[in-house]
């Protein structure tokens, strides 16, 4: 991820305001999975991931998409509502935005237990706090599918 | 380079890496952490040289400026089915129109200020998809020439050297113009990168 004193001023500022829509830790527990070995770990992206055929992400979508495990690179696009970011990098390999393929290489060598079978996806160009009823819809989504961890990946 | 969180295409070990060091933060006894990652995203040679995209083209005089971006989309086809071939995939797709009728959409609307409508979205919406699927196929087909050019450059070939890019810096001037809500939230943040708006003006 790049750093912020790489980022130009006006894109740094941008981001550091976002930090104070963020809601606080002090009332939250801190979970603590099962080692490593023994997760079975998710990928929920904000990068505006979808398969092919699925409905494009509007202006300030909250909602989310769908990606099964073993949806085809060929089956994948992206239409996140910024333009202030590089795309050529997931152009020539998905993995640097959804790293799906290091996930099932970790599995195959059973660093992780396993890999989910449905990884979900939303537009990060959103309110955050608009996301919140979403993001608790999915969580019971993930722990019916046995997820012990999620891999949050932003653009 | 925002875009990039695992770091480099095609380089597993570096992606695995990052992602390793992001899953062993689950071990952390209590929380929140902040943790930063200490290695640098290797840069590619193209980077590194400081490579230019060497597709270009030669604008005709008469061409205005839809005319030009679509025979410049036709011309780089070849280039495009290039990229294909070497990936074996596109992620051009979004508009679900084929890219010289996408870029035929973007002329008519800036010769004529007329948007058709797909699946019933609004003018923005539409404009968005098509727009993404044209710059897109322009990235894809950059990408395929010999000696793959870093992503600065391809922008930076994009928006300064192409009719593509003239043509979708003369879409915003008429977005900022339009009197459509849509098409002026296009214009204020999803069609031309605020680095690149932010050179122009200075320029």
């Amino acid at each position: 991820m790049v750093r912020l004193a790489e980022l130009p001023e006006w894109d740094r500022k941008a981001k550091l305001e976002k930090v104070k829509e963020l809601t606080g830790f002090d009332e939250r527990p801190w979970v603590s999975p099962p080692p490593l070995d023994q997760c079975r770990i998710a990928i929920v992206t904000t990068a505006g991931v979808h398969r092919k055929g699925d409905r494009p992400f509007g202006p300030g979508a909250t909602d989310y998409r769908i990606i099964p495990g073993d949806t085809k690179a060929s089956n994948l696009l992206m239409s996140h509502q910024s333009v202030n970011f590089d795309r050529t990098g997931f152009q020539e390999d998905y993995n640097v935005v959804f790293p799906i393929d290091r996930l099932n290489d970790l599995a195959r060598r059973k660093v992780i237990d396993s890999v989910a079978d449905l990884h979900y996806s939303f537009m990060g160009a959103a309110q955050i706090r608009e996301l919140k009823p979403k993001a608790r819809e999915l969580a019971d989504l993930l722990k019916a599918d046995g997820v012990d961890a999620v891999l949050l990946t932003p653009i | 380079m925002l875009g990039r969180p695992f770091g480099v295409p095609n380089d597993a070990a570096f992606q695995e890496r990052v992602l390793l060091a992001a899953l062993k933060l689950l071990a952390a006894p209590s929380g929140p952490v902040l943790v930063d990652y200490p290695e640098d995203a290797p840069r590619s040679d193209a980077a590194a040289q400081g490579v230019a995209c060497p597709v270009s083209f030669a604008l005709a005089a008469t061409d205005d400026i839809g005319s030009a971006f679509v025979r410049e989309v036709e011309e780089l086809q070849p280039w495009h089915d290039r990229a294909m071939e070497r990936r074996g995939r596109s992620m051009v797709g979004l508009s679900k129109l084929s890219v010289v009728d996408a870029a035929k959409v973007i002329a008519r609307l800036l010769r004529d200020n007329v948007v058709d409508s797909i699946d019933g979205l609004s003018p923005g919406e539409t404009i968005k998809l098509v727009c993404e699927d044209l710059r897109t196929y322009y990235y894809e087909a950059a990408a395929a020439r010999p000696g793959t050019p870093d992503a600065d450059a391809v922008q930076h070939w994009f928006w300064h050297d192409t009719a593509g890019g003239r043509a979708f810096l003369a879409l915003h001037k008429q977005c900022v113009a339009s009197a459509d809500v849509s098409m002026k939230r296009l214009c204020n943040f999803s069609l031309v990168p605020r680095a690149v708006l932010l050179e122009m003006n200075k320029a």
